[in-house]
């Protein structure tokens, strides 16, 4: 085993890092991302990552000092590319100029959707729909982190888009998209059972509906 | 979602008073009813 520690998910992607190293870094996180998606962060322990991976808990927190650092580790490697993702939508929009409300929605969930395509991706999903029953200071960081920056962007886009609504209740409805996106694409729903596994028409359906009942739910008034 | 209201302080950094739960299930009934609509 290299002597040279991989601290964090960005020094193990550092250009000119061993490949091999990398490899395992990615082969830890995957594991456990996995593992906390079917079991929660309290379920899962250092010793259940390495023995998915026939490894020892040493080398786990060789790699990654401790569980809080391993799971901080698999939320924000997906997390941050699915934020980044959502700026980038973000900014293409704001560069046509002429977007809409479902455009808007679609920017939104389609990087997180995208997910759904693959087993692994699958697995962060889930995870990130259990976030608010894992502990609370560490689900609000993680999510403040992530998603703060591009969450208030879309935010202040939507209300942009919807001036009559108060702020408050832009930031609500967004919270709602969210729930609503992560239920449908979570895997812990029913919805996934009447989806046929790496059927794309299926998958495209689903994204279709949830977009159009997102972008209706944003723009519906509140009594 | 309305158990996660605390979510929506964090991300307003309380820029707006703090929602309550009334306040949510009113926004969520409209969100789904509008939502359940949609063409």
């Amino acid at each position: 085993m290299p002597r040279a520690k991989s601290k964090t998910l960005g020094e193990a992607r550092r250009p000119g890092r061993p490949e091999g190293q990398t490899n395992l870094s990615e082969g830890i996180l995957d594991a456990a991302e996995v593992l906390f998606a079917e079991q929660g962060y309290a379920g899962t322990t250092l010793r259940q990552v390495a023995e998915k991976l026939d490894a020892n808990a040493a080398m786990i927190a060789y790699y990654f000092k401790n569980k809080d650092n391993l799971f901080r580790e698999v939320f924000t490697r997906r997390g941050h590319a699915i934020s980044d993702d959502r700026m980038k939508r973000l900014a293409a929009l704001k560069a046509r100029g002429d977007y809409d409300l479902r455009d808007l929605v679609a920017a939104f969930i389609e990087p997180a959707a995208d997910l759904f395509h693959d087993a692994q991706g699958r697995a962060f999903l889930r995870l990130h729909a259990r976030m608010h029953m894992e502990p609370a200071d560490l689900s609000f960081e993680l999510r403040r982190i992530v998603y703060n920056e591009s969450t208030r962007a879309y935010a202040n886009a939507f209300a942009e888009l919807l001036p009559q609504m108060p702020l408050r209740d832009v930031y609500q409805r967004v919270t709602l998209l969210i729930g609503a996106y992560l239920y449908a694409f979570s895997g812990t729903s029913r919805l996934d059972e009447l989806l046929i596994e790496g059927n794309d028409d299926s998958i495209k359906g689903l994204l279709e509906s949830t977009i159009a009942f997102g972008t209706a739910g944003m723009c519906s008034r509140s009594s | 979602m309305l158990n996660d209201l605390g979510r929506i302080s964090d991300l307003t950094e309380t820029r707006t008073d703090a929602v309550s739960k009334d306040e949510m299930l009113n926004n969520l009934i409209a969100f789904l009813c509008t939502g359940f609509a949609a063409p």
